[in-house]
């Protein structure tokens, strides 16, 4: 009989294997548990993440838990795989449940029965997280529509509380003028176009994300040029809350698009007899989604290229090394990726911090600046100092060894 | 558990192992040669995309470099090259493989004996005792 939960997902995780996959570290660190052997009807072997995820149940279950530790322990879990191990929708609500079960069952705390939750949330990840799922996902664990749709909801959040901020300062009604119109508009035009940038360059196309990103810049130059050029003078008023209605009524639109659709614009893999598409998709997969250099990238597109020529018969590219975006991961998962992505970080929160200095120094010059946007714009300009020095520490800091699932 | 399965996971779990084994022993090698050679050898169930990802890991581990050669009308071949921490590493992985793989083959040694059917007593052998 199995002396630990996690060897036991190994056990079911040979009904239905998946050779490429094999989870042998995961072992290393077990939690120490001694399940009943009639609780392997609990465990599922499923693995998450070949195509789209699948929720085994329609609704959030509600858990109570009987222990209090366990209710802390249930939530770092559930936190940890969400945040570390960008867990695919549902798996933490399933992980949960069959976790309570045992509990529930055997009438011990989780911490005895499981371990530490994040060596319980590692064994998991490596367990029923499928490589291809994240071969799929950026950085930051999400898919181009999620990624789009978070930035969108965020824009959303900022534009409600600043409007609120305005009926705080100003009253209800608020004056609209044609240059207020002007900046609106390239505002949100400029957040648009910079967030497809950053989806873009995240889904691996490099040249898409510059197009973006000359875009973002031609719309705040005509923005800028445009408010000059308008008349003054207030067209209009309308209530503070309508303006929040409407941010309100964005990030609804932003929730409710579906992220497929727009996974489905920004997927662009290359069909099995293109050599040449595939390794210009892995080249923009490493520069873009991995945040490798031009020049590492091509090392690793002239590698492969060698090695197709060298081989013989006909195979083409994606017979002989596979899925591209699987692929590009595992190029990328060696220790340097925690390295590159802070160099990648310290770049734009160099942009950041220049953009915060221009706009203190307008600030300080302009007699008549709000010294609540004063105070915002000086702790933001900290914030991004700060941040630029951190990245730069572990940009520079030796390698960190990284878990891999191959 | 398939035996296909366990062995593509022993060999993948060897396979930084075996590399660093071969470059010790070789000036310098490149992908595709180092899957002949590994093939040759009998470890077969080695592919591309195995393979260049474990050198990658082991150049960004330094325990080997990269050196580019002149492509032959196509694009330039790359060469690995085991480094001094990569022939300490090969040194320190080895004794311990050697150690697990002894430990293994004892357990299973012993298993082999325990279900072995012990032989039948004889009389006559009693007898002579």
């Amino acid at each position: 009989m199995t002396k630990h939960h996690d060897q036991s997902l190994h056990q079911t995780q040979t009904s239905n294997p998946a050779p490429e996959q094999p989870s042998d570290s995961a072992s290393d660190s077990a939690p120490d548990h001694a399940p009943t052997a009639d609780r392997e009807r609990t465990r599922k072997p499923t693995r998450w993440g070949r195509g789209k995820p699948k929720p085994v149940r329609e609704y959030k279950p509600k858990l109570t838990w009987e222990r209090k530790e366990d209710e802390v322990w249930a939530a770092s879990l559930e936190v940890r795989l969400v945040l570390d191990h960008d867990a695919p929708a549902g798996l933490a609500d399933q992980v949960l449940i069959e976790v309570h079960e045992i509990v529930r069952e055997e009438g011990r705390p989780a911490l005895e029965l499981f371990g530490a939750s994040e060596a319980y949330a590692q064994v998991v990840a490596d367990e029923r997280i499928t490589e291809e799922h994240r071969a799929r996902v950026d950085a930051h664990g999400m898919t181009p529509g999620e990624r789009l749709s978070a930035a969108f909801v965020s824009f959303g959040v900022a534009g409600f509380f600043f409007c609120a901020l305005e009926w705080l300062r100003g009253g209800l009604w608020v004056g609209i003028s044609w240059p207020a119109v002007t900046l609106t508009v390239m505002i949100v035009l400029a957040v648009a176009l910079s967030s497809l940038a950053v989806v873009a360059r995240a889904a691996g196309l490099v040249r898409g994300a510059l197009w973006f990103a000359a875009a973002t810049v031609a719309t705040v130059c005509a923005g800028i040029g445009a408010t000059a050029a308008v008349p003054d003078g207030q067209l209009f008023t309308v209530p503070a809350p309508v303006l929040m209605l409407a941010c309100l009524a964005g990030i609804a639109a932003a929730v409710r698009f579906p992220d497929a659709t727009i996974d489905r614009w920004f997927a662009k893999n290359p069909t099995d007899s293109d050599d040449d598409a595939w390794f210009a998709r892995l080249d923009g997969l490493l520069r873009g989604r991995h945040a490798m250099s031009a020049a590492q990238a091509d090392g690793h597109v002239r590698e492969a290229r060698h090695h197709l020529a060298s081989a013989p018969g006909e195979a083409g590219a994606v017979d002989v090394f596979g899925d591209v975006e699987v692929y590009a991961l595992r190029l990328a998962e060696g220790p340097s990726r925690t390295r590159r992505f802070a160099r990648r970080q310290f770049y734009g929160s160099c942009v950041l911090t220049v953009s915060l200095t221009i706009l203190l120094i307008d600030n300080l010059t302009d007699p008549g600046s709000s010294p609540f946007w004063l105070a915002v714009n000086t702790g933001a300009l900290g914030a991004a100092l700060w941040s630029l020095v951190t990245e730069w520490r572990r940009s520079t800091a030796p390698d960190t060894p990284t878990h891999t699932h191959h | 558990m398939g035996a296909a399965h366990v062995h593509t996971a022993w060999t993948r779990a060897a396979l930084p192992l075996c590399l660093l084994g071969i470059f010790d022993t070789e000036e310098k090698s490149y992908g595709y040669a180092l899957l002949s050679r590994l093939t040759d050898v009998g470890i077969d169930g080695v592919k591309a995309a195995t393979l260049y990802p474990a050198l990658t890991r082991l150049e960004e581990e330094g325990a080997v470099e990269i050196e580019w050669g002149a492509g032959e009308g196509g694009p330039g071949r790359k060469y690995y090259r085991i480094t001094d921490a990569g022939r300490v590493r090969l040194r320190r992985d080895r004794a311990a493989w050697a150690a697990f793989a002894s430990t293994v083959a004892s357990l299973t040694r012993a298993d082999e004996q325990d279900a072995a059917p012990s032989p039948a007593p004889t009389g006559e052998g009693e007898d002579q005792a």
